[in-house]
This record gives structure tokens, C-alpha cells and sequence, in this order.
């Protein structure tokens, strides 16, 4: 934080020179930092009068002053010096590295305060810590930064969304991810890939009641806080520029995929292979079960077959991304702007998928000359295109292209692909290239090229708008009293584009008889418009110098309105047509009714909140706080009755360091905080705000009915009973400084329980459905967090700053509608005591040593091979949200060279490796490739193993067991990049004022039992999911 | 200061008239229950909702997997093997059991809803006989909705103290929570549908037999009557519809090729009669299906059995099992219709099934043939049996043989010598007549006993799951009431043997 204010602006002041008096004298000096550079650019003022000066390129300056009076020397970012002229006509002065001064400054819901004088629960992640970092999205920056936030994003798609969980999940149906809010924007959702993460100057996550009460029905999981980067006042034009190169690659994994040459002699010995020739003489057998319709091969055929594909190799590529900011400040008397480009191009490691973003803001600051009257504007523009691969985490076996990198046969060529119409042919008849072995007529063995015709042909992409802007003004009426008004809006326009084309091998397949021209186009377009606006009334006043009162009215309203089309048109000329354009489009001919109709959909929504809300903030000298907030809410969502919602917090501090008792110790800074409030959680299916608009009703709709005529159908049954979901939290935290403010940290402790759960409620199947959206349960999150800095080294030369944070969260079921108190959701399980999403399970014992079948235990513990699905499952206390979870790393500065490192962890986490039970599943031996554990796999000479027999007969059953649930806890080398900040005295004479050149890494190490791609996730189990990267760039920031 | 109150009146007053705005919402085209049904147009909207839910489709498939009907397919890469329905995997969890419960008592909820709701029209005199059809159509509904409950949840149909289903003749409201009726409660409600069918259906035979006509009342009580084992009944109501050849004929095999399938197929009436080709009213054979039709690439039965068509190219998840195959003979025009013709071009190795194969030149998609005339033949020679007429069950079983066969090479049956025998023939012709029509469940549930036989797997189709037989006193014969309402309703009762 210090450092990019440190030289980003170089404030200018004005100065007047006075008449001298006889007993004034010229004082001279050097100012310099912490390292002792010298410092340009700095103040010298002399205390209570017009007189100051700024320090020259060498930090030096000259001022004068009489003997008594005080000189204030103050720089951006660092701490303000007071000295009193002496004697002495030389007073040179270092100015702390002191990160207080901007890290006093803590954000809250609509105002700010300082370290000292919070109430709340919060972590602030600044831009130091958010600039430069190839992600798309900010929110995977975030990850590991702030104790009890769990941020999972289990896609390699660039651009891809992450899940973040506040202090433990807190609601099972309803919106879990906390509340976003840019330059006071309340957004719809989390969708950040179009923001641009170098125009963020602060990101803090409010974690409290204190802090999120006043959010009241949007603020149940937390609000997280985006403040982007303004202007100073009377500051001279700053421009900067900082390019990043990063080259993408895939993380590795411990699946042991065969060759080729290995899974033959695989098949051969299961009996069943796709390659080989034809044996006429084997007559009405084939297919599954049968010994097989091919010869086997022997072992010289096996030992000349030429070839060995790494499907990985094939589908993915080291993805090459590059990022340019360049971004302008400058300020005047009443005007201060900030603006800023960017570009950003990333490719992902799958082929075929990326993301291209352009970005533009600008920000505004005004004031009036008496300052009475301020205004600040935000403009976002951002323009994004991306490419997607379809069918992610599906068993698409022609369009789910990870599932070809991970089960693809490795004695299939990418070279015998020519194009969508031959390999049709050769999947359907057998006619296949020259020279080629007779595989894959009419099996899925064939799939890897069917999906690498897919990225050839086929198109996924989204082309958005995102554009955010906001009006805020305040006019102080009196020196007490200030009227404010924000105006947001948030506006997206996304245009989706999926394209089937007409020579593509899909195309072919799914052709119907009679059907001339095939493939499809859909186009799609959605929009998005939300508008917030909030007006408040402001007092702040002192009384008798040590009672201060802060108090605030305000109201909010809150619009936000959807619009959707989207069209599809089935059959396409080849010739003509291209992904995104109509040319080509084949007319519908009532001769083939069926054929070359377009789809066409529409919708619409509307969706609005209003709330009314005050908060009194009371401090005693700076030595205890007092505070409270409460909101009367409004939703659209809910019945006239069940409508509004009153939410509540108090908060308190004692400031135990300015307690006398606590004079001289080590502590600089010390404070008790404690809040209990309640939150509300209207998103009651997801975090849309548009979703279940109107549950509390029963709906009929015009449904398309028996022989595709129109009906009328009941929709939806209401329950007008549905209401807010309640979240009640009390918290305890410590905020403490201690020697000299080198080791600071915070501890919190907390209790938050979620009442009226929105949960799928079951009723029964005569309704025509299971299930109804109601409120019943409650989910109780508790637990504690630390974060902990600690300067270790201090000195001119190397600084070394360490950090660590870390969080424990117990996440349980106090309450269950149900009448055992138990939901059974196949193979999890929510019950009282449990947490949400526990795994519910067979336990697998092992392979049977008799017969290589699977072995499990029965609720009772006995083993049997044959367990009842049903009844012998058992809780397994396991849950795919981890308890805890962190992050830490270092700081290190050496003359110039700096060297940062995070780490992030997370442990007591589980969920199913689909993969890994795809490459040992022996089922489909024949089809799809296999990890060499098989080849460990039971025999009558191999019986103690823990891979079953190729031919057990109870594979069935191990979908029901834990046999896949692996644990997914994992330490990671998150992110560290090594820099370099080229010498300021050698730059004197260069247009520049700063030039710094580093090398970067993301995801470089992970310690972790998972054997697959990546241990992360945001889900439950994970097969043919797109992993994420490791990410490797170099970058060059330079200031003029 | 005063002006400052009057900006901040002025600011409060213009957001609190715009709050309603944002909080009382009304969605775009939200439809009121009470506002759906005021004019008989829109109670045939209604009705079209209500034939609209009615599926086959989740039963053939369970059926069809569970029974003998299927063998894994060439191109099977793990779909629906896992489900366990292959190795006799049944239990309160299974997908099967939950589908066919829910969407029999959506049926029986949309037409309840519409029968509340035509309570509100207000109609004039010439409009009462149209209002009373589409009533009748939607009560028929209802009734064939709960036999089809009664046949899979029912321990045994023929005891009217067993334990039924729940029936429901109105609209629930959410938090109910009922017991199971007893089979004669359901059969009570039923009845007093299909009567009030029977006397308002202005048609006695929808030409294109896609809707409820008297004669699909009178099916409907042929194949109730013969499942409850009142046979004198089935025989009355099945001789009714057999004694309309002209409406409800077999069709034949036409000029079926045995040696050339795949070119012959298309003339054959019987083939044609799957395909939902037109044939001669006299071939109709079909009383009652499920009309589907579909603007998209892919039907009903898509992902089901094969994931693209039913050629041996359309990768067949699942094909027509060894066992059921032996049964079908080279001059049996059946043989490629259970079977898809392309089959024949690879000597049979691969066998997708072929009674789904598309209509409308679309892949995968056919009407639902719920009620054929040969059932009813079938019927009559249950009764027969159940009386001792042996002669009299090989007629009837010859007669549908007779439509089927291109020759007289083992065409025609024996009479058989005792019981067993009969009722084993019977059961067999119904294997192979009504193949993948979601008969084999409640048939070997039904007849197994007295012909023992039942469940007819080849030892290389089913020992990997080591299921080639399921004992007939097995309790998985009866469906178990699914997790899903037991969770809701603890008032229902479990089947015996499942443990919940």
C-alpha cells in the first residue's frame, strides 16, 4: 500500500514565501525513507503558518523558520514528523515506512473509521497484493489472504468463477457467496471476470454482525468490499504501465495412465480389445460380455505396435497470456482523476479455450472550493470474449474433451483424424484411413478423435459487456451534518454463440433420415440492469472533546430488471455458413416438418428491494466504542405477509492499551471488540436475484402438451409461508501491535446460526413433485481465525516480513425438519450434529483375497461382499468444506530485489475421485484407457492387493462406498514472484520515475494425497473437470 | 435549515412512493390457478397438459433392464450398468421406482386440477357433451394412472385387502400425508372413472388412437380385470375389441424377406405398425398410444438403449439380450422389429434394440403403443387357461403366430399338455409379442408362478453380475415405495422386504 502511493503521486503544493524576521534562520536537510533513500517530492511546512517548501530530487531542502517553531515534514503514505527548530541549522528527518497510516483506514459498510476506533470484524487485501497476478478474476487472488474465507475454483477456464464461502457455509438452498459491492454497486453476482484487477485499490471482507448488519437481508454471508483507485487532489500527472507474458501449463498428476503398450497387453489379458483382427469365426458374440470379437494380439504385434499418443499432449498446450494496464492519475485544485486501460489475453491450457478482455475507467473526484460540497464518479466499461469448451465435468463422450485427455487410448493417432464426414463413416462402418487397425467401429473407442473434431468444429463462446458506473455526492448542510446520495447501476449484456457445425462429425451422427443439411446455431442474449440508490443523512460531532457521536438515516432503493432471447437454427449449408453469422441458415420446407425449424426462446424479470436503516456509532476518548445499526428490509420475493424483515446489530470496543495500567508495556495497540447482530438472506435459490421470483404462489403456465399442442400445466406450487433466512452471529476478537507495531495480528472468535433455512422440503410424490422450497432447519457455523504479521528483519538494506493466516470452522446441523432428523440424499447425508453435505456411505473394506471381489463392512462392522445400498451406509463425519484453512508466506526486500511467497492450505476436506474410478474401472477395458494399478489388480497369485479382481462381479456396488472418497486437503505454493526495482538514482535522468521487472509463478508446488490434476475444487466429486494451471510470467512495470 | 428539511422531505417522500414499485412484483405471465380454466378451450389446453404427463417410457426402460430384455451394449462405457438394475439392484433409492410413482401421480394431479377447475366453467347446453368428454378423457387418465401405480406398487393385485396406493381423486395441498388405500379402495376409484369414461367419451374409437375412446376403456378394463385374475371379465372385455377387425386387426408380416430384411422391412404392415407408418385399419393392431412428436434431433427413448439412433452404428448402450433373441425366428417378421434390421448386415453381432427406432424421420422417437389388439388375444388365452382349455390358449397364441410368421416352419404351437405348459406359452409369446413395451415386469410377477419361469439370462450375459436368476417369491418384484416419499410421508407403508 505504502509503496504504490509512494510513487505513484508526487504531490505538489504551493508556496508562499514570507517576509523574515529577524530571528528566523534557514534550516536545511535531507529527508529520506526507512532505507535511507532520499525522499523527493516531500513536505516541509512550518507549523502554523502559510511557509512550505518541497524536497528536490536529492530529499534535500531549505526553509526558514524561527527557533521553537515546529516543522512538519509529511510524505504520502508515510508517517508525518514533527521536529522543533533548535540550534541547529540542520534538521534532517527519516520518515517511518509506517503502513499504519493507510492501513488505519478501515473500510466499513457506508463509511470508514480507523483501526483504533473499529468495532467490526474485517481483513482488508490491498492492491499491493492484487496488481499484477495473471488470474482473470480477482476473487482467486484472494485465496488464502483472508482468514475464513474459502475460495475454490476447480476450473481451468480462464475467466473461470470461483466459490467463496465466508466463515462456513450458510444455507443449504439459498445464496452461500457474500455480498459483492464495487464503489458502494451492490452486484447481482460474482461474476468478476470482466473486471480488471489492477484498477482495484482495496478489497475488504466484512465478517461480523457489527459489520454486515446494516447490509441486513443481502448481508447474511458476508460482504465483500471493492474500492478502486481515485485521483489525489493537487497532484501532478502519474502514468504507469505494467505488461505481464505468462505461459500456462498443466499441473501433473498421479493417475499412471497406460500406453499403448500397456494397455493392450491390458486388454489381452481382460479378453476384450478394441484392436486386433476381425474374427468372422466367433459368429453372434461381440459386444460387452463375450470373450470378444478380435483375435488376440500376440506379443510381437503387441511390441510393434507404432502408436503411443499422451492424449494429454494432445488436447492440452502451454496457453500463452499477456496483460497491459496502463493507467493515468493526475489531480487538481477541486479535480482529481484517475483512468486506466487494459488488455488482457489469456488461453487457456485446453486448446480452443480463452479469454480476451479489453477494460476502461475512469474515476472522478470533485469538490467545492469550501469543501462542503464533494462528489466522486466511477465509470467501468469492459468488453470480454471467451471460448469455452462444452460439457465440462460430463460424460459427453464426443464433446467433453477432457474426458478424451483423460480416458482416451493411447493406440488411437491423432493422425488418423481427417475430417467430421470420414470419421463418421469409419465410426459407422468400419471404413477407416489407410494402413489403420480396425478399431472403434461402433464403439466409443473412438472418442478422442470424435473430440478433437469437436475443437475443430464446434464453438462456445460468450461475448460481454459488463459496464458499472456510480454517482456519489455529499454536501455537508452544517459542519454536523451531511446529506448524501449514491446512484449505481450495473449493467451486463452477454451474447452467447454455440455452434454445431454442419461438417462436423456430431453433425453427421445425430443426422436424422431424410435429413439433408444438419448442425446447428444457437445464439443467445441476456441483459442485466440493476440499479441502486441510497440516501443518507450524516451527524458527527464531538462533545467535550472526548464524546463523539456518529449517527446515519438512510434508505435504499434497490431495481434491478433482466431481459433474455435466444434463437436456434437447425440445419446449415456448409458452403456458406459461418459460427456467428446467418448465412446458410436452410429455410423450413413443410415437406420435412421436423427438420430446419428454428427454436426461439424469451424471458423476462423484475426484481426489487427497499430498506430503511440507521446506525449510531458512540466513542469515549478514543478508549470505548459503542455501536449499533438496525434495518427494516423489504423483498419482492415473499408473500404480503411475510414481506419485510427487521435486522439488528450492536458492537462494542475497549481500547485496553489506552487503559493507564497498560503504560509501558509492549503492546502499541490493544482492543477488545464484541458484536451480536442478525442478517438476512433473501436469495432463496442461488445467488441470482432473479431466481424463484415468486415461489409463494401456484402457477399454471402454457406448457408445450401432448403432440407438441399447447396445455395448460400447473407449474410451480407456493408456499406463501416463505420467509427470510435468519442468521444470528456473535463474535469476539482481539486487534493488537506490539513491539513498536513489528508483530500485529487479529484473533476472532465466532458463532453464527442460520435459522429458516431454505431447503428442498420433501412432500409427497401426489403433488406431482417431492419436493417444496420452504424454510425448516437451522445450520450453526462456529469458530476462530488468526492473522499474524510479523517484520522480522528491519533494516537499510533487507526487510523481511512474515505473514500467516488461519481459520478453524465447525460446521453443523442443529436443526432438521425431518422426523429422524436425518436427510438422506444418497450419498450424502445432512443431519443434526453433522455438516452440511456430509458423505453418507458404505465403508469399503478392501479386495476380498478369495476372489478379488470388493469387500465392504455392514452398518454392524461385519464384512460382506454384498452390502444393502441402503441400510449400510454410515456418516462418515466427512464433508467437501474444508474446517480449516489458510495461508502464509514472506516478504523479502534486498536492495532492490524483492521476493514474496504465499502458501495456502486447507485440510479436512474429502470428496469423490470419479477419475481415478474411470481409469480403474475394468468394465470398460476395451473402450477407454486405464491407470496401470490394474496391472496390480487381483489374481489367484496376487491376492493381497487393493486393486479387485479385472472380472468382480460387485463393482456395482462400490458407487455407494467410499471406496473413491479421497482426501483433498493440500498445501500449496500459491503464488511467488521475484522482482527487481531498478536504483531511483539511476533513473534521474530517464523519463522514469520507476521501473521494477519481475518473474511470477502461481500454483507452483502442492503437497497433497489427491491424485489428480488439482486438489481444489467447489465440489462434492470431481470427473472430466477442466484442471487448473500453473501459471509462469514475466512482468515490467514501468512510472513516468 | 429549512431548506435543508424541505430537500430532505423532498428526498424521503420520493423514495418511500417509489418503494412499492420495487417490492411488490409481479412477474411477466404468471398464471393463477384460478385464473387457467375459464372456457371449455381452455380446459382441452388442460386436458392436453394431462396426456402430456402421461409417460411409458421410465417403465419400458426399467423393465427392460431389469427383467431379460437387455444385454450390455458394444458401445456401453459404463451408462446405466452402475444403476444396478442388471444386477437386480432395487431398493427405496432406485430412480426407477421414484420416476414411475411421480409421474403416475402427476398424471392423476394435473387431471384432478382440471376436473376442479372445469368447476368454475360456466358452459352452455350444446357446449355440456364436449365439457363432459374432456372430463371423461381426463378421469380415464386418472384410472389408467392408477392401475399403472397398482401394477408396479401393488404386492399382489389380485387381493383387495393388499396394500394399493394412494388414491387420490382431488387437488392435495403440500402437507398431506396419506396412508396407502387398499387395492379395492383404488379399484373402487378407478372403476367410478372408467364408468363415467365409458358413458360421456363421445368417441368410440379416436381414428388416429392417440386419445381415450370407449374402446380404450373397455382395453383398459380387459388387462385391469385379467391382472386382478377376474378372468370371466378380461375375456368379455378383450372379445369386445376382437370382435372388431376391421378396427383392431393383427398386422402382418407382409412381404417380409427374412433373407433381405433390411430392404423388405418397410412393407411389412407389422414393421410399419412401430415405425408410425400408415397401415390398413384392418392391420391396425394398435388400440391406444402415446403420441410423440418432437421438433428436436432427438426422441423419447434417446440415451436410453443407444445414444445416437438404432442402428448397429447408433452406439448401442444396451442390445436385445441373447435369451430373448433365440426366441425370435428367422421367419418371424418380430425378429426385426424387436431387433433394428442393420443388425441383420453384421450376421446379428450387434442387435440395438429396434421397436424405438424413430418416426417422422427423427431418430429414437415413437408413439408409445400402450394397448395392442394381440394383448387382448394374449388376455383371452390367459383366461382360457385359467380354465383348462388348453386347445383353446394354443389357438389363441396361433392366431397372433399366424400374422407374424412369413411360413408355416415353426409357426404354430402344440396344444399344450398341462397347465404349466400353457400358462408357459402364454408367457413366452408375450415375451417376444410384447417385447419392450413394459409387459415382462408384472408378466413373470403375474404368470411366472404357474408357468416356472422366470427371469432367462445367458450365463455370459450376466454372470459379471452375478444375476442370471432372481428367485420368484423375491420381494423385488414389487417396486418399493420410493426414499422420496417416504421422507415426506410417514403415514405410507413400505412393500415387505425393503427395509424403509
Amino acid at each position: 500500500m505504502k509503496s504504490k502511493f509512494t510513487w505513484i503521486f508526487t504531490l505538489l503544493l504551493a508556496f508562499f514565501i514570507q517576509f523574515s524576521f529577524a530571528q528566523e534562520k534557514t534550516i536545511t536537510g535531507v529527508v529520506s525513507d526507512a532505507t535511507g533513500m532520499p525522499i523527493p517530492g516531500a513536505n516541509v511546512t512550518v507549523e502554523g503558518s502559510q511557509q512550505g517548501v518541497q524536497t528536490d530530487f536529492d530529499g534535500k531542502y531549505s526553509i526558514t523558520a524561527s527557533v521553537g517553531q515546529k516543522l512538519v515534514f509529511t510524505y504520502v503514505g508515510m508517517a508525518t514528523q514533527t521536529k522543533t527548530v533548535g540550534a541547529s541549522s540542520v534538521v534532517s528527518v527519516q520518515l517511518a515506512d509506517d503502513a499504519k497510516v493507510l492501513d488505519d483506514v478501515i473500510v466499513e459498510a457506508y463509511r470508514t473509521t480507523t483501526r483504533a476506533t473499529s468495532n467490526i470484524a474485517v481483513t482488508t487485501v490491498t492492491s499491493k497484493t492484487i496488481e499484477g497476478r495473471p488470474n482473470a478474476n480477482f476473487i482467486q487472488t484472494l485465496q488464502g489472504q483472508v482468514p475464513g474465507l474459502n475460495i475454490s475454483t476447480g476450473s481451468g477456464q480462464p475467466g473461470a468463477n470461483s466459490t467463496v464461502i465466508l466463515r462456513g457455509i450458510g444455507s443449504i438452498n439459498g445464496n452461500v457467496e457474500p455480498l459483492y459491492v464495487i464503489d458502494g454497486v451492490p452486484l447481482n453476482s460474482d461474476n468478476f471476470r470482466s473486471i480488471n484487477p489492477n484498477d482495484i485499490e482495496s478489497v475488504s471482507v466484512l465478517k461480523d454482525a457489527g459489520a454486515t448488519s446494516i447490509y441486513g437481508n443481502r448481508g447474511s454471508n458476508g460482504v465483500i468490499i471493492v474500492k478502486t483507485k481515485r485521483g489525489s487532489f493537487n497532484s501532478s500527472l502519474n502514468i504507469k504501465y505494467t505488461g505481464t507474458t505468462s505461459f500456462t501449463a498443466m499441473q501433473n498428476n498421479d493417475y499412471n495412465k497406460m500406453n499403448s503398450r500397456e494397455l493392450l497387453t491390458l486388454e489381452r489379458t481382460y479378453g476384450q480389445s478394441a484392436v486386433g483382427r476381425r474374427n468372422p469365426g466367433l459368429g453372434n458374440t461381440g459386444g460387452f460380455s463375450e470373450a470378444g470379437n478380435k483375435v488376440p494380439m500376440t506379443d510381437a504385434e503387441i511390441a510393434a505396435y507404432g502408436v503411443n499418443t499422451d492424449w494429454y499432449k494432445e488436447l492440452f498446450r502451454t496457453g500463452l497470456a499477456q496483460n497491459h494496464v496502463l493507467s493515468l492519475s493526475s489531480g487538481g485544485e477541486n479535480l482529481s482523476s484517475f483512468t486506466s486501460f487494459g488488455y488482457y489475453d489469456m488461453e487457456g491450457v485446453l486448446r480452443g479455450s480463452d479469454l480476451k478482455r479489453f477494460n476502461f475507467r475512469n474515476n472522478l473526484s470533485g469538490k467545492s472550493n469550501d469543501s462542503r460540497f464533494t462528489y466522486n464518479t466511477a465509470v467501468t466499461i469492459n468488453y470480454s470474449v471467451r471460448n469455452e469448451a462444452a460439457n465440462l465435468g460430463t460424460g459427453a463422450v464426443n464433446i467433453n474433451p477432457i474426458l478424451g485427455a483423460n480416458n482416451g487410448a493411447p493406440y488411437i493417432s491423432p493422425s488418423w483424424y481427417t475430417n467430421g464426414q470420414d470419421l463418421f463413416n469409419w465410426y459407422r462402418t468400419g471404413a477407416r484411413p489407410e494402413g489403420v487397425p480396425d478399431i472403434g467401429r461402433n464403439t466409443l473407442a473412438l472418442s478422442p478423435l470424435m473430440l478433437l473434431d469437436r475443437m475443430k468444429t464446434g464453438t462456445l463462446r460468450t461475448n460481454e459487456i459488463k459496464m458499472i458506473g456510480n454517482v456519489q455526492a455529499g454536501y455537508k448542510l452544517t459542519d454536523d451534518l451531511t446529506l448524501a446520495t449514491s446512484i449505481g447501476a450495473d449493467f451486463t449484456e452477454a451474447n452467447g454463440l454455440n455452434v454445431e457445425a454442419p461438417q462436423s462429425f456430431n453433425a453427421f451422427l445425430f443426422q436424422n433420415p431424410g435429413e439433408t443439411f444438419i448442425g446447428f446455431q444457437n445464439e443467445s442474449f441476456a441483459r442485466e440492469f440493476s440499479f441502486t440508490m441510497n440516501n443518507s443523512l450524516n451527524y458527527r460531532k464531538t462533545f467535550a472533546e472526548k464524546h463523539s457521536l456518529d449517527a446515519s438515516i438512510f434508505t435504499e432503493y434497490y431495481k434491478a430488471h433482466q431481459k433474455s432471447f435466444s434463437a436456434t437454427q437447425n440445419g446449415l449449408d456448409t458452403k456458406v455458413f459461418e459460427p456467428g453469422n446467418g448465412a446458410g441458415y436452410i429455410p423450413f420446407n413443410p415437406n420435412t416438418p421436423n427438420f430446419y425449424v428454428p427454436n426461439v426462446g424469451s424471458g423476462k424479470a423484475t426484481a426489487g428491494l427497499f430498506s430503511y436503516f440507521g446506525s449510531v456509532d458512540y466513542d469515549y476518548d478514543q478508549r470505548f466504542g459503542l455501536a449499533a445499526t438496525v434495518r427494516r428490509d423489504a423483498s419482492y420475493r415473499f408473500s404480503d405477509t411475510n414481506k419485510w424483515g427487521t435486522f439488528w446489530s450492536v458492537s462494542g470496543r475497549w481500547n485496553i492499551d489506552k487503559e493507564s495500567f497498560m503504560q509501558g508495556s509492549a503492546f502499541n495497540m490493544l482492543k477488545l471488540r464484541a458484536s451480536y447482530g442478525t442478517t438476512g438472506n433473501q436469495n432463496i435459490a442461488g445467488q441470482s436475484i432473479f431466481a424463484a421470483p415468486n415461489s409463494s404462489r401456484t402457477l399454471f403456465d402454457q406448457t408445450t402438451g401432448y403432440s407438441q399442442l399447447p396445455a395448460y400445466t400447473v407449474v410451480q406450487l407456493g408456499n406463501a409461508d416463505l420467509k427470510w433466512e435468519t442468521t444470528e452471529q456473535a463474535n469476539v476478537g482481539l486487534d493488537f501491535e506490539v513491539f513498536s507495531g513489528r508483530l500485529r495480528g487479529n484473533l476472532d472468535g465466532y458463532i453464527r446460526t442460520t435459522k429458516d433455512l431454505y431447503q428442498s422440503t420433501p412432500i409427497s410424490g401426489i403433488n406431482g413433485t417431492y419436493s417444496i422450497l420452504s424454510n425448516n432447519g437451522s445450520l450453526r457455523n462456529s469458530g476462530v481465525e488468526a492473522l499474524l504479521n510479523y517484520e522480522l528483519i528491519k533494516s537499510k538494506d533487507f526487510f523481511l516480513n512474515l505473514t500467516f493466516n488461519g481459520s478453524y470452522n465447525k460446521n453443523e446441523f442443529i436443526d432438521i425438519p425431518s422426523e429422524e432428523g436425518f436427510i438422506d440424499n444418497g450419498l450424502q447425508a445432512n443431519v443434526v450434529g453433522g455438516a452440511f453435505g456430509q458423505f453418507y456411505t458404505i465403508k469399503y473394506a478392501g479386495v476380498n483375497p478369495t476372489n478379488g471381489n470388493l469387500l465392504f463392512y455392514t452398518a454392524d462392522g461385519q464384512l460382506t461382499e454384498n452390502p444393502n445400498p441402503e441400510t449400510d451406509r454410515r456418516l462418515t463425519g466427512k464433508a467437501p468444506i474444508p474446517t480449516f484453512q489458510g495461508g502464509f508466506g514472506f516478504e523479502a526486500n534486498y536492495k532492490g530485489f524483492y521476493l514474496t511467497t504465499q502458501f495456502s492450505y486447507v485440510a479436512d476436506i474429502y470428496r469423490f475421485d470419479y477419475d481415478l474410478e474411470g481409469l480403474q474401472d475394468p468394465t470398460d477395458i476395451g473402450i477407454f484407457n486405464k491407470s496401470t494399478d490394474l496391472f496390480n489388480a487381483w489374481r489367484p497369485d496376487n491376492r493381497v492387493t487393493d486393486i479387485p479382481s479385472l472380472y468382480l462381479t460387485n463393482k456395482a456396488l462400490d458407487s455407494s462406498s467410499d471406496r473413491y472418497l479421497k482426501d483433498a486437503s493440500y498445501v500449496r505454493l500459491r503464488y511467488a514472484t521475484l522482482g527487481y526495482d531498478f536504483n531511483k538514482q539511476l533513473l534521474e535522468k530517464t523519463p522514469f520515475t520507476n521501473i521494477r521487472a519481475f518473474v511470477q509463478g502461481e500454483n507452483l508446488l502442492t503437497w497433497s494425497k489427491w491424485r489428480g490434476w488439482d486438489a481444489e475444487s467447489n465440489r462434492g466429486g470431481d470427473q472430466y473437470q477442466y484442471p487448473t494451471p500453473r501459471i509462469f510470467s514475466v512482468g515490467l512495470e514501468l512510472q513516468f | 435549515m429549512k431548506n435543508f428539511r424541505i430537500l430532505l422531505f423532498v428526498v424521503a417522500a420520493s423514495l418511500f412512493a417509489a418503494c412499492d414499485d420495487a417490492i411488490d412484483i409481479k412477474q411477466p405471465s404468471e398464471l393463477l390457478p384460478e385464473d387457467t380454466f375459464e372456457t371449455i378451450a381452455d380446459l382441452q389446453l388442460g386436458l392436453n397438459g394431462v396426456y402430456g404427463a402421461v409417460g411409458g417410457e421410465s417403465a419400458i426402460l426399467f423393465t427392460s433392464i431389469f427383467t431379460d430384455e437387455v444385454r450390455v451394449g458394444v458401445a456401453n462405457g459404463g451408462q446405466g450398468v452402475g444403476d444396478g438394475g442388471l444386477s437386480f439392484l432395487l431398493n427405496s433409492n432406485s430412480g426407477s421406482a421414484e420416476s414411475i410413482w411421480v409421474n403416475n401421480y402427476t398424471v392423476i394431479n394435473f387431471a384432478n386440477r382440471l376436473i376442479l377447475g372445469s368447476q368454475n366453467v360456466e358452459i352452455t347446453e350444446e357446449e355440456q357433451g364436449v365439457f363432459n368428454d374432456v372430463i371423461a378423457q381426463a378421469r380415464a387418465l386418472r384410472a389408467y394412472a392408477h392401475i399403472q401405480l397398482l401394477t408396479y406398487f401393488s404386492t399382489d393385485m389380485k387381493d383387495d385387502n393388499a396394500p394399493g396406493v394412494i388414491a387420490v381423486d382431488f387437488v392435495p395441498t403440500t402437507d398431506q400425508k396419506l396412508p396407502r388405500n387398499t387395492n379395492g379402495e383404488v379399484y373402487t376409484l378407478i372403476n367410478s372413472d372408467l364408468d363415467f369414461a365409458d358413458a360421456n367419451l363421445i368417441s368410440q374409437s379416436n381414428p388416429a388412437r392417440t386419445y381415450i375412446s370407449k374402446d380404450v376403456i373397455t382395453a383398459i378394463r380387459a388387462r385391469l380385470a385379467a391382472y386382478r385374475g377376474q378372468y370371466t371379465e378380461a375375456e368379455g372385455y378383450a372379445d369386445l375389441l376382437i370382435a372388431k377387425p376391421t378396427a383392431y386387426g393383427l398386422a402382418t408380416f407382409g412381404t417380409y424377406n427374412p433373407a433381405n430384411p433390411v430392404n423388405t422391412a418397410a412393407n411389412s404392415n407389422y414393421y410399419r405398425v412401430f415405425r408410425d407408418l400408415s397401415v390398413p385399419a384392418a392391420q391396425g393392431e394398435v388400440i391406444f398410444k402415446l403420441d410423440r412428436v418432437s421438433s428436436g434431433s432427438t426422441g423419447n427413448f434417446y440415451q436410453a438403449w443407444s445414444s445416437v439412433n438404432s442402428s448397429t452404428s447408433g452406439g448401442a448402450f444396451f442390445e436385445v439380450s441373447t435369451a430373448l433373441f433365440n426366441r425370435l425366428a428367422e421367419n418371424d417378421v418380430r425378429r426385426i422389429v424387436v431387433v433394428d434390421p442393420s443388425s441383420y448386415l453384421t450376421g446379428f453381432t450387434v442387435r440395438p434394440v429396434g421397436k424405438y427406432a424413430g418416426s417422422d424421420n427423427i431418430n429414437l422417437l415413437n408413439d408409445v403403443k400402450v394397448f395392442r389388439i394381440s394383448e387382448m388375444y394374449l388376455i383371452k388365452a390367459e383366461a382360457m387357461a385359467s380354465r383348462g382349455d388348453f386347445a383353446g390358449v394354443a389357438a389363441q397364441i396361433n392366431r397372433i403366430r399366424l400374422a407374424r410368421f412369413t411360413n408355416a416352419s415353426g409357426r404354430d404351437i402344440a396344444t399344450p399338455a398341462s397347465a404349466q405348459e400353457a400358462w408357459a406359452a402364454i408367457l413366452n409369446e408375450r415375451r417376444v409379442e410384447l417385447a419392450f413395451e413394459g409387459h415382462r415386469y408384472i408378466d413373470i410377477k403375474r404368470l411366472g408362478a404357474f408357468a416356472n419361469a422366470g427371469i432367462d439370462r445367458v450365463n455370459s450375459e450376466c454372470q459379471q453380475f452375478d444375476a442370471c436368476s432372481l428367485n420368484l417369491t423375491d420381494h423385488r418384484w414389487t417396486l418399493p415405495v420410493p426414499r422420496a416419499e417416504l421422507s415426506a410421508n410417514p403415514n405410507i407403508q413400505q412393500n415387505p422386504g425393503y427395509n424403509n
